[in-house]
This record gives C-alpha cells, sequence and structure tokens, in this order.
C-alpha cells in the first residue's frame, strides 16, 4: 500500500485528491448539520449554517483543493525517497549475501573507474581548462609561414617591431629559447633555466605574482638592471623573502629582482629567471636572426584568423620592400594552450578514449556476471512478484543494486587514481606539459560520480531487465532450478561479444603502438648516445665580448676531458643532436634561387670523434684549418644529396645566411659525413652542416656542449668531468648529463602511450575472458539436464565438448568479427602516432585475433570439460 | 452561535497545527470531531474557521506529521480519520514544551503589577 502512489502518475491522479477532498467536505457539512438539526434548527437552515462556517463556500473548496494537490504531491516525494531507502538497505543485504560477486564486481569497477578518472583527471587539467593567464584564450603565439606553408617557429625581432602596431593585438612580446644561465648564490655557482624576453612579456601574459611585480618596459628600455624569478628558485636561493632585498648576481653584475612568478604560472614551463632585454631595429635590420618566439594577446573580441589576415597583409608588405624577407605566406597565429600542449593532446585524447573502452568492458562484464546469478535471483524474484511486487518495482530495485555497486567501485576508485595519478607524475611528471597544474578538482569528483552512475546503470539495465521476466509458474514449480527462455543466454552472449569488440580493438591499437615503438627503437640514430655531455654558458668578464678568451677556454676543457682515464674522443658544439639546435637557412653557390634549410652546429674537430660519426667522403678538420685560413664546411649525406644530386659536393660553396646574413662568408664543403637523426628517432633526418666553431667567431657563441665518448659507461665520466671543468674556471656553472638519457627523454610521451596503452588492452583482455568463463559456465549449468539426457542416450564425451565450445565459440567469433571492423575504421586515427607501421598493419591485426582467440578458447575449455564429466545420474537426480 | 464567533480570538499563528496534534494526541479523529472537539474544550473563544482546519490537516498530513484513513463513524456515516504519526507525536511533544516555557514567560512578564 506503501508504494501505491510511486507508480501511480496516471493523469486521473488529481481529479481523484479533488474527489476524495470534496467527499471529506460532504462528510464534514452533513455532521455538522446533523447536529445543529439536534439543537432545533430547521433541515434546510441548518445545512446552510454548516456550509456557512466554510466562509466562501466555493473559494474554501478551491483552496481545499489545492491544498490536499500539494499533500499528495510531497507524500509522493517522500514515498519516493523512502523507497529508495528501503531499495538501499535490501540491495546492502544482497551485497552480503554474495560477497564474491559483489567483490568482484566492485573490484572491476574500482578498476576501471580508476583508470577513467586518472585519464579525465589529466585531460581536465591539461587540455579542458584554461591557462593560469586571465583571459587565457586571447592569448596566441605567432609564427611566420613560408611559401611551402610549413611554420616556421622563429620570427626575428625586426618582424615584431613591424609587427607588433597591429590592430589587432593588444599587445606582444619576444621570448627567447630556454637557456641554462649561471647565477651566484652566496659562493657556489648554479645553473638555472632562464629566458630573454623583451619588455613586454609580463603586460602580454600578466601571470600570478608570489611577490612584487613584473618588470615594465620603460625600466627595460631605460636599461635598468631588473629581473623576475620564478617561485621555486625565489624559496630554493632567496629564502623565499617577500621583501626581494637580496640581489641576484650573475658573473657579469648584480640584478634587482621585482617580482616572483607564481609556481605553475610559469612560462614557458620550468623557467626560473626572465631577463629582460631592450628590442630595436639596430639588432637585426636584415631580419636573418629569427631566434625569437613571439607570444601576444589578441585585441578584446578579434578572432586568430583576422588577426593572421591583418599580420599577413603588413608581413607582405615587408616582403615588397625587401626581398630578404622570410615569411612570402606571412603569418599564422595558433592558441597558445595548443602550443603548450603541443602532441600530448594527441596522446592524451586517445587513452582517454582507450579508459571509455575499459569501462565499457567492465559495465558489460558486471553485467554478465550479474546475469549469471540468475538462477539464483530468479527464484527471490518469483516470490517477491508472487506477493504483489511490480515489475517496474523489481527494475527499480535491481537498477539501485548495480547502482550502488558502480558507486563503491567509484569511490574506490577515486583512490586508484589519486594513486596512480602521483606515480604517474613522480615518474613522467617532466614530461608531461602543465604537470604541476593537475590537481583532483571538483570537476573530476563531479565527473566520477557521474560515471560511476551511469556505469551503474548501464551495468545494471540488461540484468534487470532480463531477471524480471520470470515466468513465475516455471520458476516456482522447477524449484528454480531451470530458468525461463533462452533469451536470457542471448543477453549474455551479446554482452561478451561486446566485451570481445572491444577488446580486440584495444588489443589492436596497442599492438600497433609496440610495433611502432619497436620500429622506432630499431632505427639508426647515427652516433653513439653513449656520450656523456658538459654544458658551460661563458658570460661576464673576461669572456662576454671577447671570442679568443671563450675558445681557449673551449680548448682547455676539451683538453682536459680528453686526458680523462679512458676517454676515447671529446669535442665540442654549440648545438648538440638530441639538444636545442639551430636551424635555418642557406643559400648554396650557383644556386641562390633554391631555398632551403638546414641545421647548423659550430663544431670542434673532436666532435665527429665523440659522436662516432662516420666519414662518408673528403676530409674532416685538421690542423692546417684555423681561423685564418679558409673557411670550410662538413655537410651530411642527405644535404649533399639534396643540393648536390648525383655529384659530389666537396669543393663546391654554401654559406649560412641565418648566422651572418647576406653578406656572410661562402663555406668550401671539405667533407661529407653518415646522417644523424638530430631531434630524435621518431624524426626524419634533415640537412646539416658543420662549420670549424673557430672559424665562425661572426656567431658570437657563448654556450658550448663538451661531448665525452669515454670506454666504459658514460654516466661514470660525469663527476670527473664537472671536476675538471671546475680546474679550468671555476667561477662557471657546468651542466652534466648524457645522450642516451636525452634519448630516453624524447622517447618518453611515446614510452608512456604505449605502456598505458598496454596494460588498459591486458585489463581488457582479462576481463573479456572472465566475461565468457562466467557466461559459459552459466550456460553450462543450465543445460544440465540436456547434456545429463544426452550422455545418458549415449552421447560419448568429446561429442558433448564439441557441443558446448561450439556454443561458446559462436559468441566470440561474433565479438571479434565486430572488433576488427571497428579497428579497421578507428585505427586511421593513430595514424599520425604511427611510425614505420600502416595503421591497418596485417600483423597487429591478426596478432590481436590470435591472443584473443586463444584466450577465450582457454576460458570456453574449462565449463566444457565439466560438462563432459557429467554423470547422468546424479544429473537427472539433482533436478 | 453567530455571538461565540464575533467574541472569538484570532488564532496566533502555529497554535492551530499545535491543538489538532494535541487533540488527536487522545485518538483517531475525523476532521469534524476535531472541529467540534476543539469548539467544546475552548468554550467557543477559539475562532476556528472549518476551511482553515481542513488546510491545516492536509499541510500536516503533507508534512508526514498525520496519517490517515477512511473509516465509518458511530452514526455509520464515512470519514476520514487523522492520527498521529511517530513524527506527529516528537511534533507534539516539542512544540508543547516550547509554547508552555514561552506562554509562561510571558504570562510572568504581564502579570507583574504595574506602580
Amino acid at each position: 500500500m506503501r508504494y501505491r502512489r510511486l507508480f501511480d502518475l496516471s493523469l486521473g491522479s488529481n481529479a481523484r485528491v479533488d474527489a476524495e477532498m470534496d467527499r471529506e467536505i460532504e462528510a464534514h457539512i452533513a455532521m455538522r448539520a446533523a447536529d445543529l438539526e439536534r439543537e432545533g434548527l430547521s433541515a434546510d437552515d441548518a445545512l446552510a449554517e454548516a456550509r456557512r462556517r466554510f466562509g466562501n463556500f466555493d473559494d474554501a473548496r478551491a483552496r481545499l483543493h489545492t491544498a490536499a494537490r500539494q499533500r499528495e504531491a510531497s507524500m509522493r516525494q517522500r514515498d519516493r525517497v523512502g523507497s529508495l531507502i528501503a531499495d538501499i538497505r535490501y540491495a546492502l543485504r544482497q551485497a552480503r549475501r554474495a560477497p564474491a560477486f559483489t567483490a568482484l564486481a566492485i573490484a572491476t569497477l574500482a578498476l576501471g573507474m580508476g583508470a577513467t578518472t586518472t585519464m579525465f583527471t589529466l585531460v581536465d587539467n591539461i587540455l579542458l581548462r584554461p591557462l593560469p593567464f586571465p583571459h587565457a584564450e586571447r592569448l596566441v603565439m605567432l609564427y611566420g609561414a613560408d611559401s611551402a606553408k610549413t611554420r616556421i617557429e622563429m620570427v626575428s625581432s625586426a618582424d615584431w617591431l613591424d609587427w607588433r602596431h597591429a590592430q589587432s593585438l593588444e599587445s606582444s612580446a619576444l621570448f627567447s629559447f630556454p637557456f641554462r644561465q649561471g647565477i651566484i648564490v652566496g659562493d657556489s655557482a648554479i645553473r638555472v633555466t632562464s629566458e630573454t624576453v623583451s619588455g613586454e612579456f609580463f603586460k602580454v601574459l600578466s601571470p600570478r605574482f608570489v611577490a612584487g611585480r613584473g618588470f615594465t618596459d620603460e625600466e627595460v628600455q631605460g636599461g635598468e638592471p631588473v629581473v623576475v624569478i620564478g617561485e621555486r628558485l625565489w624559496r630554493n636561493s632567496y629564502g623565499a623573502d617577500p621583501k626581494l632585498a637580496q640581489p641576484l648576481r650573475t658573473s657579469e653584475r648584480p640584478f634587482r629582482i621585482v617580482g616572483v612568478v607564481a609556481d605553475g604560472a610559469e612560462f614557458p614551463a620550468q623557467t626560473d629567471l626572465w631577463m629582460p632585454t631592450a628590442i630595436t631595429l639596430r639588432m637585426d635590420r636584415a631580419r636573418i636572426n629569427v631566434n625569437w618566439q613571439l607570444v601576444a594577446r589578441l585585441a578584446s573580441g578579434v578572432s586568430a584568423s583576422t588577426a593572421a589576415a591583418e599580420l599577413s597583409t603588413i608581413a607582405r608588405g615587408i616582403l615588397a620592400n625587401d626581398p630578404s624577407g622570410v615569411y612570402d605566406h606571412g603569418v599564422s597565429v595558433a592558441p597558445l594552450a595548443e602550443s603548450i600542449v603541443g602532441p600530448v593532446s594527441l596522446y592524451l585524447t586517445l587513452l582517454m578514449g582507450v579508459v571509455l573502452c575499459v569501462m565499457l568492458i567492465v559495465c558489460a562484464n558486471v553485467a554478465a556476471s550479474s546475469l549469471a546469478r540468475a538462477s539464483v535471483r530468479s527464484r527471490e524474484m518469483a516470490v517477491r512478484t508472487s506477493l504483489g511486487a511490480g515489475r517496474s518495482r523489481l527494475v527499480q530495485q535491481l537498477l539501485i543494486e548495480h547502482v550502488m555497486l558502480g558507486v563503491l567501485g567509484g569511490v574506490i576508485g577515486l583512490f586508484v587514481a589519486w594513486i596512480s595519478l602521483r606515480g604517474i607524475m613522480s615518474l613522467w611528471g617532466d614530461q608531461i606539459p602543465r604537470a604541476t597544474e593537475v590537481r583532483m578538482n571538483v570537476s573530476v569528483f563531479v565527473f566520477a560520480l557521474a560515471v560511476s552512475l551511469l556505469a551503474g546503470a548501464l551495468a545494471g539495465t540488461i540484468p534487470a531487465l532480463r531477471l524480471t521476466r520470470v515466468s513465475l509458474r516455471a520458476v516456482l514449480s522447477a524449484g528454480g532450478r531451470t530458468s525461463a527462455s533462452g533469451g536470457r543466454n542471448l543477453a549474455g552472449a551479446s554482452l561478451v561479444s561486446l566485451e570481445i569488440a572491444l577488446a580486440v580493438l584495444l588489443l589492436t591499437g596497442a599492438a600497433l603502438l609496440i610495433r611502432s615503438f619497436r620500429s622506432v627503437i630499431g632505427r639508426d640514430i647515427g652516433f653513439d648516445t653513449n656520450v656523456a655531455t658538459a654544458e658551460v654558458m661563458l658570460s661576464g668578464p673576461p669572456y662576454a665580448r671577447d671570442s679568443l678568451r671563450r675558445f681557449a677556454y673551449w680548448e682547455s676543457l676539451i683538453d682536459e676531458f680528453q686526458r680523462i682515464p679512458g676517454v676515447q674522443a671529446a669535442g665540442v658544439a654549440n648545438w648538440i643532436p638530441l639538444g636545442v639546435t639551430g636551424q635555418g637557412f642557406v643559400d648554396v653557390d650557383g644556386r641562390a634561387a633554391v631555398g632551403g634549410t638546414a641545421v647548423y652546429r659550430a663544431v670542434s674537430p673532436g666532435f665527429f670523434g665523440a659522436l662516432d660519426l662516420r666519414l662518408v667522403g673528403g676530409r674532416l678538420f685538421d690542423k692546417s684549418d684555423g681561423p685564418g685560413t679558409q673557411r670550410v664546411v662538413v655537410i651530411n649525406r642527405t644535404m649533399a644529396e639534396k643540393f648536390w644530386p648525383g655529384e659530389s659536393p666537396i669543393g663546391k660553396l654554401v654559406r649560412a645566411r641565418s648566422m651572418e646574413g647576406t653578406n656572410s662568408p661562402w663555406l668550401t664543403v671539405i667533407g661529407v659525413v653518415g646522417d644523424v637523426r638530430g631531434y630524435g628517432l621518431e624524426s626524419e633526418v634533415v640537412p646539416e652542416m658543420y662549420v670549424f666553431y673557430r672559424q665562425a667567431a661572426g656567431w658570437r657563441t657563448t654556450v658550448m656542449t663538451a661531448l665525452v665518448r669515454g670506454s666504459g659507461r658514460a654516466s661514470n665520466l660525469l663527476v670527473e668531468m664537472k671536476r675538471r671543468a671546475r680546474a679550468v674556471d671555476p667561477r662557471l656553472a657546468v651542466d652534466v648529463g648524457t645522450l642516451e638519457l636525452r634519448l630516453r627523454h624524447r622517447l618518453a610521451q611515446r614510452t608512456l602511450t604505449m605502456s598505458l596503452l598496454s596494460g588498459f588492452a591486458g585489463i581488457a583482455l582479462i576481463l573479456a575472458t572472465l566475461g565468457i568463463y562466467g557466461v559459459l559456465s552459466y550456460a553450462v549449468a543450465q543445460r544440465t539436464r540436456e547434456l545429463a539426457v544426452r550422455a545418458a542416450l549415449g552421447a560419448r564425451p568429446p561429442q558433448l565438448l564439441g557441443l558446448v565450445v561450439i556454443a561458446g565459440l559462436r559468441v566470440v567469433v561474433v565479438g571479434l568479427a565486430f572488433g576488427v571492423t571497428a579497428a579497421f575504421w578507428l585505427m586511421r586515427m593513430l595514424e599520425s602516432l604511427l611510425v614505420g607501421v600502416s595503421p591497418l598493419d596485417p600483423v597487429s591485426f591478426v596478432g590481436a585475433i590470435v591472443v584473443l582467440f586463444a584466450v577465450s578458447l582457454a576460458a570456453i575449455i574449462v565449463p566444457a570439460l565439466r560438462a563432459t564429466r557429467l554423470d547422468p545420474m546424479i544429473a537427472l537426480q539433482a533436478e | 452561535m453567530a455571538t461565540a464567533d464575533r467574541d472569538a480570538l484570532p488564532l496566533l499563528k502555529g497554535t492551530l497545527d499545535l491543538l489538532i496534534l494535541k487533540t488527536l494526541s487522545w485518538g483517531p479523529m475525523h476532521g469534524y470531531a476535531i472541529a467540534t472537539w476543539l469548539e467544546q474544550r475552548s468554550d467557543g473563544t477559539l475562532g476556528i474557521d472549518d476551511s482553515a482546519l481542513y488546510q491545516a490537516l492536509q499541510r500536516m498530513e503533507g508534512r508526514g506529521l498525520l496519517a490517515a484513513e477512511w473509516g465509518t463513524t458511530e452514526n455509520n456515516r464515512q470519514a476520514r480519520y487523522y492520527k498521529l504519526t511517530a513524527a506527529g507525536r516528537q511534533r507534539l511533544k516539542s512544540e508543547a514544551e516550547t509554547w508552555l516555557r514561552y506562554t509562561k514567560s510571558v504570562t510572568s512578564i504581564l502579570s507583574i503589577a504595574s506602580r
């Protein structure tokens, strides 16, 4: 009776309530009139007086109808809540009664929710949340675009001076590539990640400051020695002094620290120190030093495409006046967020899709194991139906049972996510953009709650609909053993097929990524990576303005390193492979019209030996080359083939326009060396040219990295290298490392994605196997009677085995077919991540199918064997 | 009867609910019985509009303080009987205490003889 209202939502319910109210009023008036009559009033007067006591009778009646309807609505509401509480209590009792099922369901849901929540936290924080700057949506990066429509990430200072006045820009600023700057804290020199920026930099971004403020353009133009530092450096080296009393000292001069940027708000990421520089036209009139990056804030209401159009017009105007201009196709404008997050967004989106697949498998799995419990519960359902519970009531209750499992799984999943996020951050935090901003915030909790509810409902729908469709008579008369229809088997079979299809999808994806990874790893990087590196910046007196002092320093550093026992070769280069690398424009003699780009490196003769680069033709630098002799250059094989196809490049002339301008001297090619993948294994080989660093004084190189190859592991050399570098000049800070480490870092995102995807695919495989096993065990249990009859009639065990196995395989094959079809369409999305493997790689597809088929077969065999070992007598008696 | 109406005291807000709860603490009653019971106990000093009474009954039933069921009177008439729920009993106890404390302090202030 209590729950009558719950499903009584018919349109007539208001009318019913009104009628009831009327009956009550009627009864009241009749009783009052009877009493009044007894007191002596006439029948008519008594009735009139009784009505009069209601005041204006029609008004009163209308008011009472309203009151009754409100009463009905609020009671219905309370009933609903009450039944919900009753159902939750009942569900908890059910859960305690089947601890194995409950534990398994909650565990798989927790696993799925953990993975989903982890990925969502990353996606939400890194991709969805705006950057930590006010009106971050208006922040953009400006790039040059050349005729090939390729983006040139760097611009020259002269270009910026022309572009900055565009109407569509509110403000804009230049910033350099990050570099390591030596600073002096107390008595010791340390190196920090530093940025050179133009004066408006902090006006453009306006990040949060924990102390002080950004420097202003006026201070910078006035030549004041001001800098801004990051919160990390401020805490570690300046005692987090809010007054900023201490100056920042370099070997050149002291600087006044005017502000401290809050952790997480630093741009570019991990910058410790921003040093301003006043940009003037004098710096680079010829627009060839394209070594700046350009960040801008769009004017309010201006779209990126409008800005790009305006800036392109300006750029074409520059090109018309000055043919040496670079950006013949104008300017491209990209959101700052895109440039910060970069390729990670692709990986994250992929993994988010993957975890949602895993979550679906989890739901299907819980649903399948719920169905498998049908034999236990159909009796309970029948009894409850016979006691008067409606079907919708039972459906509600079963749904609540599953939603509760979902929520419990979700809560544990939050812990799983918290732990795995900590793991991911400590292992790969430095490889993930915006990693310091990653938090499990409110939207993560809301998401987790929504997904757990949804997952519970999804997992519960099929069992709820199937379990409640029981024939009362069939179940009760058969003692709850045989359950009703084949329909339930079909539901179980479709769920398992779904699981298998999703598992095939994930396995194929994982196989593709693994094969792609192997193909990347298998590539020849072209040089020895077991090489120790030591980066030194020569700034301040006596080096800043004296290239000879700098050369002397490099020479003695190389000498010192070569004297380390076991060292086979040592050299220096301004830009080393796997490091920050300069690319620029080259002119080739006689073909000045042919534009081209190449990687420039200024190197010492020992560079080639240290990297174990093979000489393909000609010679390397030797004693005959010096500051005063003919300027020479060594190129790589790709450059030779690109600019001098089919002929020998030896003796040909080439020049590095971006370093020394159009008046730069021509360099004679003296040798060709083997190709290197300077940007890592994932990228293609590009033309490279190596100039003798002592002949490149015009490059004004102040940062060089020494490369040292020894007989043992490169990391064993680092301590000794640091010691010897100190012996050469104790005031200079040295960054040491190995090329191998750099290579591993370059591969980190790929390794991470591959490992995670493989892990998820493994989970999917296990869950799908469990699903097949559960559903098939149930099917065999259901067919016990049939199989026993067959056995009694003389069927041999192999025939029985075949019967069960074929039933199972049918489900598996359907799943495989769907999965492969889906994979065929979806794997194209992976294309940009794949190196050396086609998205339709047959090995990956066949491999995934074979693995799933084998595992499914194993899951089928166990219940099938059980079926053959049935003793017909026992089985039939059990009925 | 008409004179009684004119002299009736207006009901203070919330008082009617408390009176209904108290009335029903004697046992289930239909609406008319509640009305007459209150009229008799107050000697007609409390002016209770019949429609206001039923409004209050609906409201209190909606809040779960009362439960209602159709039953038969001693005169064999169909009437809707109201009774206290556990929540209603609880409410009566707490409201009555509050009311008594309140009136006691107000009374004691008002009965201080003025000089």
